[in-house]
Parts: structure tokens; C-alpha cells; sequence
């Protein structure tokens, strides 16, 4: 679905030099696949993320969705169809005065005509639960609220794959829970193939993969198991370890062997109980 | 001397049918030297309350007392003198940068108070200092340049140089990545040794837990708990009503005494947790 | 303080005037106002004055609700009545120094009054029966029939302004407050360090604007928005039969407008 070979970005800083973004990242993402990339700010994560629907263009490297180059003009539309986006800020991604006409702004962009462009936002407005709120303007919406719509937004243009830059870094629990939850249900109810870039581990581990970025490359990929249960490594790095996690690693210290792969409380409960 | 909340009541556009009731009868107080929780869901009073400690919002009824001066509907307080007591750090403070310089941006709060210019630079050194960004690095760079964490630092330097006795942050690690947060969290720890009284609003139950020792817990316009942190944190059930979270190895000692353990419950952090599990199995092993 | 400002406020309702095709109620808004700068006597003032109640009559919308739209306009409304009424020569009714009020400029200022007032009146009563967004898309459309060249564009601005307003509104308040809690005064103080007091604020507010278009702009584009060209709308707008015999009215309106000159 997506294929990533060597990519590499840089900008233009504030202080006039260049820095480079990213530095020869690597990735091959399946259909269907939820993958979560974590990484500090300035890891590359986001850049990384808005190539996947060319709002960037590789500097060097190749990135096809599809099999499609992202270099190619021809592809644009195509490829940002295909590949919807989710931003960070809840109030700066709606553009209509209601909630319905702002899921219809995408595909109201691709020519569709007005009856089935009608019947996508419903079903999109269906599929993220936001039906009855569909005639409510934007600002009266609380932030978790604004996401679902925005994913809604997305979701009304039939994409491939749903790209979500940290969806949830200005929301507060319920917000937080509300997206994860509607963003898990449309990969495994509609098989979208989710990427989703986010600070909170407890978010990750719900992914089918983790992808670790650190300065401009990637520095870990794999099952969040894999990836959760290197404390040591996550912590050189100063990222979060699940707690359940570092709570097995420091009784490790202390001489009680469990199982390396614990990542829930359940599964704590049931290691501790045997 | 404390700062004490009398019967405090907030109603937003009273007598308009827009009227919302924000604060019902809330009694507090804070004393100098606490490090206090406050945690909430949006929409539960927790911002309304916050602006009410240094005289943003004035009470629609009862009576706010910051130190000597007390804040009512009627009442004409020096609310300058207030806000020189209580600095308010609000949620993505960086929003609030507009100077040129770093430096000028910190001694905005000073100058207000009106101090001499010497005054304003040994405070602008101090607070720069307090959050750990170098006065000669970073004085007359434009905050605008600064990554996201500095920004939020110079912003909470802008509050610190107007030396307050009491400092009340709302979210202070709001979309910060994990190295920015714990930075941030770790500055105001030191701030708190350093004898500085500190209100922390999160949503983090674990960082209210690692931090605070006394839990403020707003639900509705009201405060359903004001106790030890460790105490609060045991209604383990009845804050799950009201949709809040308790930290996860709190949440783990609670399954395994369910499970025939004998451990304490009160368990806030993974090396507590850890004591008790080990204590719990040198004792006896118990077969659930 | 800053929430009574109601821009494009629309009130929910079932009137005829509501159910209006956009594009009827602004070309019929063209046409009033021709009429209404058209008339000329007593006579015509009086048709007018009819027609126009009638209208708000129609469209259920209280007059209170209307009369409120006046606030802000009630300086310009009576500087406009003195000026006519002290500034036109002919029949004196009174006189007291230079000042002087005369027959003509008394009928002057009273008519120059009116119109002000019916001008306002019909055109608040079309963001009070119209929603913002057929509002916006009666504008894009009646102007690409005139052949505007950034019609789209125009429209397009309007929706982003409206949607953006409220929250622009939040923010400078929050951004008042954080500064106030760093000692800013923006109250007391003469006009220059009142208007000095307000940097603070400003700098902050054009900043977080500047990254809020950005952000917009990148998210738009990412849900392939590429200018109005291909571009199809879900909410098609629909003229009938009672918009055929809107337009019979408005232009008898303006017909008898015209005659009122003659009477």
C-alpha cells in the first residue's frame, strides 16, 4: 500500500540554515495495517506523515501509495483522494459553518454529484457518531468532538489509507479516548489502513505496529510488544514505557522473573497470580 | 498566610438564558508551601476556579482571600497586588509571546508592577534561571525562533519574574512530547523545594500522583474530594463514575487484593508498587 | 463583553421570506434599494414605508430583534438627520443664531433618515431569515452570473470569515486574560497608552491567526481543494414558483417606485 524508500527532507530553520528532517527512512506499510509512529518533536515523524499524501515531495528517495509516484503531478489528486489527513489542531482543519457541510467540503472537491455526495455524509457522519450533531456549527463542539469530524471529513472521500499527525495531543481524556476509539473501529470494521503519528504510548499499543523515529530515521518498527518491552532502550531515548512494563522490568532487578512481554494490567494480574 | 475560598459562587451571564452555574459553593484553602492536584473533565469548573485564585474572575457570590486582600462581587480589591501574589500560567502559555526579545517578553510582567530597570533585569536573570534556559544564550533571541518546549519556558519565566508567592498552572505540559514534559515537570518540582506554592491542573493522573501531595477533584461546578492524594486516589470506584482515571499500578494493587493479595492500595508509583509485590510474596504466596 | 457582537446572525424560522432562494433575496435587495433611492415625496415614502413593514411582517422576525441592529448606527442615523436639517437652504421654520431650521431641510433630513433606516432594516432582515452558508452561495452564484471573475473566491473568504469569527473571539479573550494575569492593564489610561496597552494583545492575536490560515490552508489542500473550477455542492439551490412571484413583486415595487416621482 505504502512504500517508502530512502526518503529524505530538509528545511529551512528559523536561525537561515538547513536541517535535515529526515534522513534516509525506509518503511513499507500493508493494507490494512495500524501502524503508530512515536518519536520526539523534531524526530521526523510529521514530515515523514505529510509525505504520504504529497504535501511534501521527497528531496531524495522515492514514496508510492498504490504504486503511484508522489512525484508525479498527475497523481496529486489521486493520491490526496486516497490518502486523507487528520491534523493536530481540532480548530484549524474545519472550514463550513456546520458540521455537515464541512464533511462534504472533500468530496464536494473531488466533483462528485450532490445526491451521492448527500449519502457519503451521512455515512460518514454515521461511521465517526456524529449524525445528530450534523446541523451544529463547528465551535460549538468540544475538541474530541471536532476530530471525529474531521476524521468524518476524511472519511467521506473514500480513502485508502487515514494518516492522523497527533489527533489527539489537545484533547483531554475523553476526547483522547473518543477518537482512539472511532479511529480503531474504522480499520477494523472498514479495513482502513491507519497511520498514526502520537506522544501517548498508551494510544500505541493498540496499533497492530510501532514505529520508533529518532532523528531523522528509524530507530525501532515492530509489534508493540516487541517494541514496549525494550524498557532500557525506550528510556535512553526518553520515551514513555507503558507502566506495566517498567513495573516487570524493575521486579526483574529485584530477581522475579515474568514473562518479558507483558503489556497489560490482565496480563500482569494473571503472570503475578500463577 | 493562605489563600482561602469562602462559599465561593461563579454563574457565567447571569439572568441571561445563557446563564451557567461554573462554581457551587466551593471551600478551600491553600496554604503557603503545599504542592496541590487539581483534576477535573473539561466543562467541570476547574478554569473557572483557577481565575478565581488571582482575580480574573470576581465571585458572583461568597468571597475570595488571597493573603490579605479579598476578592468579592461588591467589593473594590487592588487586584494588581493580587495578581503579584498568585501567577497564572495558562494552557499553551507561548500563545502569549509578542515581544521582540526573549528578555523583553520576561520583564513585560515586571514592568507592569512598575520596578526599576535594574529590578527588572536581576528578576528577568532569575526567572530565566528558574526554568533553566541561559540569560546570555537566550536573552536577545526573539522567542519566536525557540522550539516549542523553550517557548513554553520563556512564557513561565514571564510569570515567575513577577516573583510569586504562588504559582497556578493550567496543563503546563499540554502537547509537549515526553522529554518536554518531564523537563517541564521537573522545573516546577524544584520550583516547589525551593519554598514556591503550586496549584498544578492536569489531566495526568499519573503526574498528579508522582507530584502533589493533597488532590483537589472537581466534578459539576462542585469539589467532590479535597484530601491526600493517596486517599483520593483509593475511590477508585467512585471516581470511575465520574469518569475519571486512576493511575495504572493503583489500578493493578486494587485487582490483586480482588484476587486474594494482601497489599496496600494506596500505591502510587511503579517503585511502590513494586515494594508491595515483593513484600506480598515474601510473606506468603497466596493461590488465587 | 466581546460575545454581543452577532455578525450574519441567523434566526431559525418557516416564514416565506425564509424559504427564499438566496439568490432571490439578494437580487430583490438590488432592486429595493433602487426603489427606495428612487422615491422622492411623501407619497412615495409612504408606499415604501408599507411595503417594507409588510416585508418584516413576512418573515416573522420581531421587531425588537430588528430595532437592536440600529445600536450601533444610531450616531450615523441622526448626524445624517442634523446635517439635512440645519445644512438645507429655504423656508425657515426656526431660528436661533446661525443655526436655522427650514421647511426643506426638515423634509430632506427626514427622508435621508428613512432610508438609512429601510436600508438596514431589509438588509439585517436577509442574514436573519438566510443561513450563513446559503448565503454565501446565493452571493457566489448571483455574482458569477454577473460575471465577477472571483466569485468563488469572494464566497469561499465569507464562509472561513463566519466560521472563524467565534473562534478568533475566544481566543482574544483568553490571550487578554493570560496577559492580565501578567499585570497588563487594558482599561484605564489615556487614548495613547490604551492603545499601547493593546499590543500585547494584537501581537499574539495576528501571530495565532497567521498559523491558523496556514494550518487551514495545508488542511484544505490535503482534502483536495483546488479552487472553485471543478468543484459541485452537495446543497443545490432551487428556485421556485414562489421565487417567480417574488421577483413579480419586487419589480412591481420598483415600478410603482418609479410612478411615485410623478405623483
Amino acid at each position: 500500500m505504502i512504500e517508502v524508500k530512502n526518503l529524505e527532507h530538509q528545511f529551512l530553520n528559523p536561525q537561515g540554515g538547513y536541517q535535515q528532517a529526515l534522513k534516509g527512512v525506509s518503511l513499507h506499510i500493508g493494507q490494512g495495517e495500524f501502524v503508530a509512529i512515536i518519536g520526539h518533536n523534531g524526530s521526523g515523524k510529521s514530515t515523514l506523515a505529510k509525505h504520504l499524501n504529497a504535501l511534501l515531495l521527497p528531496d531524495q528517495g522515492t514514496v508510492t501509495i498504490d504504486g503511484l509516484d508522489i512525484k508525479d503531478k498527475e497523481n496529486l489528486w489521486k493520491i490526496r483522494q486516497q490518502v486523507g489527513m487528520v491534523f493536530q489542531n481540532p480548530d484549524n482543519q474545519l472550514i463550513a459553518t456546520t458540521v455537515e457541510e464541512d464533511v462534504a467540503f472533500g468530496p464536494e472537491n473531488l466533483g462528485i454529484e450532490p445526491l451521492k455526495i448527500r449519502q457519503r455524509v451521512d455515512e460518514a457522519l454515521a461511521s465517526v457518531g456524529m449524525s445528530e450533531y450534523k446541523n451544529r456549527a463547528p465551535h460549538l463542539l468540544s475538541g474530541g468532538q471536532k476530530q471525529r469530524v474531521a476524521i468524518a471529513g476524511v472519511v467521506a472521500m473514500r480513502p485508502k489509507v487515514l494518516v492522523l499527525d497527533e489527533p489527539t495531543a489537545m484533547l483531554d481524556p475523553l476526547g483522547r479516548k473518543e477518537v482512539m476509539d472511532t479511529v480503531v473501529k474504522l480499520n477494523r470494521e472498514e479495513g482502513l489502513t491507519i497511520v498514526y503519528i502520537t506522544h501517548f504510548m498508551e494510544e500505541a499499543v493498540l496499533a497492530d505496529r510501532v514505529v520508533v523515529m529518532e532523528n531523522g530515521l528509524i530507530e525501532m518498527d515492530g509489534s508493540p510488544r516487541e517494541i514496549f518491552s525494550q524498557v532500557q532502550k525506550l528510556k535512553e531515548l526518553r520515551l514513555d514505557v507503558p507502566p506495566m512494563m517498567e513495573l516487570r522490568d524493575i521486579l526483574a532487578q529485584d530477581g522475579l522473573n515474568l514473562p518479558r512481554d507483558i503489556l497489560t494490567l490482565e496480563e500482569m494480574v494473571v503472570a503475578l497470580c500463577r | 498566610m493562605p489563600i482561602i475560598l469562602e462559599n465561593v459562587d461563579y454563574i457565567y451571564q447571569p439572568g441571561s438564558p445563557y446563564e451557567v452555574k461554573a462554581l457551587q459553593n466551593i471551600n478551600l484553602v491553600i496554604n503557603e508551601g503545599e504542592f496541590v492536584g487539581l483534576i477535573g473533565h473539561t466543562g467541570s469548573g476547574k478554569s473557572t476556579l483557577v481565575q478565581h485564585l488571582n482575580g480574573l474572575l470576581k465571585p458572583t457570590k461568597g468571597r475570595v482571600i488571597v493573603d490579605d486582600q479579598e476578592i468579592a462581587a461588591t467589593k473594590k480589591t487592588n487586584l494588581k497586588e493580587v495578581r503579584k501574589k498568585v501567577g497564572l500560567v495558562f494552557q499553551y502559555p507561548e500563545h502569549q509571546l509578542f515581544e521582540e526579545t526573549v528578555f523583553e517578553d520576561i520583564a513585560f510582567g515586571p514592568k507592569n508592577l512598575g520596578l526599576s530597570a535594574t529590578e527588572i533585569k536581576k528578576r528577568v536573570k532569575k526567572a530565566m534561571q528558574m526554568v533553566h534556559l541561559d540569560y546570555d544564550k537566550y536573552h536577545s533571541l526573539s522567542p519566536f525562533t525557540l522550539s516549542g518546549g523553550e517557548k513554553r519556558r520563556v512564557a513561565i519565566a514571564g510569570v515567575l519574574a513577577m516573583e510569586p508567592k504562588y504559582l497556578v498552572l493550567d496543563e503546563p505540559t499540554a502537547g509537549l512530547d515526553p522529554r518536554g514534559r518531564d523537563e517541564i515537570l521537573a522545573q516546577i518540582e524544584e520550583l516547589h523545594n525551593q519554598g514556591m506554592t503550586v496549584v498544578l491542573v492536569s489531566h495526568s493522573m499519573d503526574d498528579v500522583a508522582r507530584l502533589t501531595k493533597r488532590l483537589i477533584v472537581m466534578h459539576h461546578s462542585a469539589v467532590v474530594y479535597d484530601d491526600e492524594t493517596r486517599k483520593v486516589f483509593s475511590h477508585y470506584e467512585s471516581l470511575q463514575e465520574i469518569g475519571l482515571d486512576i493511575p495504572t499500578v493503583t489500578k493493578l494493587m486494587f485487582r490483586l487484593k480482588e484476587k486474594g493479595w494482601s497489599v496496600r492500595q494506596d500505591v502510587l508509583t511503579v517503585e511502590e508498587a513494586k515494594e508491595e509485590i515483593l513484600l506480598a510474596l515474601k510473606e506468603e504466596k497466596p493461590h488465587a | 463583553m466581546l460575545k454581543d457582537i452577532t455578525i450574519g446572525q441567523y434566526i431559525p424560522g418557516n416564514s416565506p421570506v425564509h424559504k427564499l432562494d438566496p439568490r432571490t433575496k439578494i437580487i430583490a435587495i438590488v432592486l429595493y434599494m433602487v426603489g427606495l433611492f428612487l422615491v422622492n415625496n411623501f407619497a412615495g415614502y409612504l408606499f415604501v414605508t408599507i411595503f417594507t413593514v409588510g416585508i418584516i411582517f413576512l418573515s416573522q422576525i420581531s421587531l425588537v430583534t430588528i430595532l437592536k441592529g440600529f445600536k450601533p448606527l444610531l450616531l450615523i442615523i441622526f448626524l445624517t438627520l442634523a446635517l439635512h436639517v440645519f445644512m438645507t437652504e429655504g423656508r425657515i421654520i426656526w431660528q436661533w443664531g446661525f443655526l436655522k431650521i427650514t421647511w426643506e431641510g426638515l423634509r430632506q433630513g427626514i427622508f435621508m433618515a428613512l432610508r438609512l433606516i429601510y436600508l438596514v432594516s431589509i438588509t439585517s432582515l436577509l442574514t436573519l431569515t438566510t443561513t450563513p452558508i446559503a448565503l454565501t452561495d446565493g452571493l457566489e452564484k448571483v455574482l458569477k452570473a454577473f460575471f465577477v471573475p472571483i466569485a468563488h473566491e469572494l464566497a469561499m473568504m465569507m464562509t472561513i470569515a463566519l466560521r472563524f469569527i467565534p473562534t478568533l473571539i475566544e481566543e482574544t479573550e483568553k490571550i487578554m486574560k493570560a496577559q492580565m494575569a501578567r499585570g497588563a492593564d487594558f482599561e484605564s489610561g489615556g487614548l495613547l497608552s490604551r492603545a499601547k496597552s493593546l499590543i500585547p494583545l494584537l501581537v499574539p492575536l495576528f501571530l495565532s491567526s497567521f498559523r491558523r490560515a496556514d494550518d487551514l490552508a495545508m488542511a484544505m489542500e490535503a482534502r483536495c481543494y483546488r479552487g472553485g473550477d471543478e468543484r459541485t455542492r452537495m446543497k443545490q439551490l432551487v428556485m421556485t414558483s414562489r421565487d417567480y412571484f417574488a421577483f413579480v413583486i419586487i419589480i412591481l415595487f420598483l415600478a410603482v417606485s418609479i410612478y411615485s416621482r410623478f405623483w
